[in-house]
């Protein structure tokens, strides 16, 4: 057993306005050392070393934050709302588009082998695209965005869509946003972006996705698949379909020859390319409508929200992170970062050495000074542990009492360290001088 | 108010079994409220759907519920949405009685009447969804930004500053029959407009047609009618017949051309002569308000305020402190502390 997180609340009993809260960054039983040359090896004391942030806010940075209150202003007369919204989650927009046309700029290689311009260029019409936008939260400081084909508007959560056949997207269709991060995240550092505006946040992303050029970074994408499939027009050896031939000369598009198993991959991806330019809007969206029956690549829109639902379910833990980092974020006036503080326990080494004999990790006491082992930390830290478990309510209940004392100090108005530090028998066996030993402390703070 | 807080959360999880989603932990929880004392401990494993802060957060969730909505949302905030429709021809159904005189022989008269774009602004209940107003603008063209124009629409049942006059239902269905998520309420308030018919209550955006001159081409038989009308009774003269002749005038014009017509400014608040009260308190710098008369609102002439412009900004401004707005006042905490504390013990 082993303590892992610490999070501590207290209101002021004198003035009620005033809360504190606690927030332990490091739990860690530790083999201390010594100067000896062996000292890794050899059994020696352990301490838990508790150590910790505080945070000082008033009761209503704590309301307002629970009740989540909105800003209304703030909500309503920024950007307008891309064009358009279907459907709204949470922090999650479902935008869609209607089918445009777009110049692909293919770099036939991955972005750390691109040397000159894009080698592929060519016009093609994308399909209905459904955006999965999820914006930066509490949780997640990113926003991220999921793409798509539709062929036709959204009638339903249940329509079946499929993933795209872009580059640059992952199977799930989510988009590999690569620099595109860094520097969404400068742009919003300096001001340019508001990163809470789904409009400045969508385009920027979109744009980014269909402006920036393509590479190869993650492969060619599943158009290769979908022409080995012979979905719709798409087809491995355009050539040899003759209409697609004509279209070829008619637009000048030169298509090389393929049907070879020894042509190259790039080349392969190229003609699924330029196949895809030859298409008008309608067979493009025949394909898409003919990849929807294939399994493995198809998706509901309820799916995906259901999903994404679940990844944001927090427990117990993550939900007070959540609240102390809202209250963090607030920019309240009220609000500041308290002192550190830190609670250690002493393990002495006897204390260590009987939990290890009792535990049949050695034998006597008499070979301790003799013992050394590579596992000389692990195993003491273990034994610290072991005495954590078997005196847990003590233990609990002293660290509780620790944490009330430093809590009342930083409430009272201590700018100091809160330290405290005792030895783990007079925590088990002199219960009573531990605990004058805290009061003393919260004395001498007070 | 809520006093004593402490709460203690210490999880205690074995190195085994990291992954395993109920962990052991200890939780103390101790508050005072309204002289009562509540106390909670645990020492045990704690469920991962379980736990005092999640169940304040997860209790105060402003999650929306939101089924596939038609492509126009400019905006959503907690309980409000706003959402634009483009030009289109409408079918006002118009009876030309006030509410109270309404029989079974009141005659309806139907006009298709082209209009341009609009821009609805409502409220709902978010736990519920049920509309609970709506507000309409006309537009010369899709909402683009927060400081575009917005024009008062010129249909009965409509108070100057765009709020429908809230209709009356035969029947439970009419008003709970609505899906309820995001959808359900936008159907239900453009059904609150389009599809529950008019009548002569309210009729002074009709007035400002005539008064702002707004659009011209709406007055043409307004003004062939001449004194021989009617007028006594009704408010500022706008009679049954007067709204039908505008209405008619209306019915004749094209929609190809409906976006080149210039329509009233609205009032920001429900009628122009309180719009005075308001500047003076929130936005004093947009008239010259003397303020050292005894009431300064005075100094602000009625006919300075209807040749006054208002952007989608200034509108929303308003909104937020007029009588349907959503924002709510700071409300007591203790409830949410009751019932998180409450789960606890389930």
């Amino acid at each position: 057993m082993s303590f892992k997180t610490i999070k501590y609340f207290k209101q002021s009993e004198s003035n009620t306005n005033d809360l504190v809260a606690l927030d332990a960054w490091q739990v860690r039983a530790m083999k201390n050392v010594t100067s000896h040359h062996l000292s890794s090896r050899v059994i020696n004391s352990v301490s838990l070393k508790v150590f910790g942030k505080s945070y000082q806010f008033s009761y209503g940075d704590l309301t307002r934050n629970i009740q989540q209150d909105c800003n209304y202003i703030l909500d309503l007369t920024g950007a307008p709302m891309p064009i358009a919204i279907r459907a709204i989650q949470g922090s999650v927009y479902v935008i869609e588009r209607p089918p445009f046309k777009t110049s692909v700029r293919l770099s036939p290689s991955k972005a750390n082998m691109v040397r000159n311009e894009a080698s592929i260029f060519c016009d093609v019409w994308i399909p209905w695209t459904v955006s999965i936008l999820t914006m930066p939260t509490e949780k997640n400081a990113l926003p991220s965005l999921r793409m798509l084909y539709n062929d036709g508007p959204l009638s339903s959560r249940e329509d079946i869509l499929i993933a795209p056949w872009t580059p640059n997207l992952h199977h799930t269709g989510d988009i590999c946003l690569g620099q595109t991060i860094a520097n969404f995240t400068s742009a919003v550092a300096e001001g340019h972006i508001n990163s809470n505006n789904v409009s400045e946040v969508y385009h920027y992303l979109i744009n980014d996705y269909f402006n920036g050029g393509w590479n190869l970074d993650l492969g060619g994408g599943i158009i290769r698949t979908i022409c080995n499939l012979s979905i719709g027009k798409f087809t491995t050896s355009p050539l040899e379909d003759p209409d697609l031939a004509a279209r070829a000369i008619n637009s000048k598009v030169k298509i090389k020859n393929s049907v070879n198993f020894r042509s190259r991959e790039l080349t392969r991806i190229k003609n699924a390319y330029l196949t895809w330019s030859l298409m008008d809007l309608s067979e493009v969206l025949h394909a898409v409508k003919q990849c929807t029956k294939q399994g493995g690549m198809s998706y509901k829109v309820s799916d995906i929200l259901t999903r994404d639902k679940d990844i944001n379910e927090l427990n117990e833990k993550e939900s007070i992170s959540l609240l102390l980092r809202s209250i963090y974020l607030s920019d309240s006036p009220t609000f500041k970062n308290g002192v550190d503080w830190s609670v250690i326990v002493n393990f002495s080494k006897e204390v260590i050495v009987d939990s290890l004999i009792r535990l049949n990790v050695i034998n006597t006491i008499g070979s301790v000074e003799d013992y050394q082992t590579s596992h000389a930390n692990s195993i003491c830290e273990r034994a610290a542990r072991s005495l954590i478990e078997e005196h847990e309510e003590l233990f609990l209940s002293f660290m509780k009492s620790s944490l009330d004392i430093i809590a009342n100090n930083i409430l009272d108005g201590s700018t100091e360290f809160q330290e405290i530090e005792v030895d783990f028998n007079d925590i088990v066996n002199e219960k009573e001088y531990c605990v004058s030993a805290l009061e003393e402390k919260s004395l001498y703070d007070y | 108010m809520i006093t004593k807080f402490k709460y203690s959360y210490i999880s205690l999880e074995k190195y085994e079994s990291i992954w395993n989603e109920d962990q052991k932990a200890d939780v103390s929880l101790g508050y005072h409220t309204y002289n009562m004392e509540y106390n909670f401990n645990l020492n045990d494993k704690l469920k991962k759907s379980k736990g005092f802060i999640k169940s304040l957060l997860d209790i105060n969730k402003k999650e929306i519920v939101s089924n596939i909505v038609p492509p126009a949302i400019k905006y959503h905030s907690h309980g409000v949405v706003v959402f634009e429709r483009p030009p289109s021809y409408q079918v006002i159904q118009y009876a030309p009685q006030n509410v109270s005189n309404l029989d079974e022989n009141t005659p309806i008269h139907i006009y298709r009447i082209p209009i341009p774009w609009q821009l609805y602004i409502m409220t709902y209940d978010p736990d519920k969804y049920f509309c609970g107003s709506v507000r309409m603008y006309f537009m010369k063209s899709s909402l683009s930004s927060p400081e575009q124009n917005v024009y008062m629409p010129p249909i009965p049942n409509f108070f100057t500053n765009g709020l429908l006059c809230r209709p009356m239902f035969d029947k439970m269905n009419d008003v709970d029959g609505y899906s309820k998520d995001l959808s359900g309420v936008i159907a239900s308030a453009y059904d609150w407009i389009w599809n529950t018919g008019f009548n002569h209550d309210l009729t002074e955006n009709f007035y400002h047609v005539i008064r702002q001159k707004k659009p011209v081409k709406l007055m043409t038989s307004y003004l062939n009618l001449g004194p021989n009308v009617n007028t006594h009774g009704y408010y500022r003269g706008m009679s049954p017949t007067h709204i039908q002749g505008i209405l008619g005038d209306w019915e004749s014009l094209d929609l190809d051309n409906i976006l080149d017509l210039d329509w009233p400014n609205p009032s920001l608040m429900q009628a122009f002569e309180t719009d005075r009260g308001y500047y003076c308190e929130h936005d004093p710098d947009r008239f010259d308000i003397d303020f050292d008369r005894d009431d300064p609102s005075e100094s602000i002439d009625l006919s300075d305020l209807y040749a006054e412009s208002q952007t989608y900004r200034q509108v929303i401004n308003a909104f937020l402190e007029g009588e349907d707005s959503p924002v709510r006042g700071p409300y007591s905490i203790d409830k949410s502390f009751l019932e998180s504390f409450n789960s606890l013990n389930n």
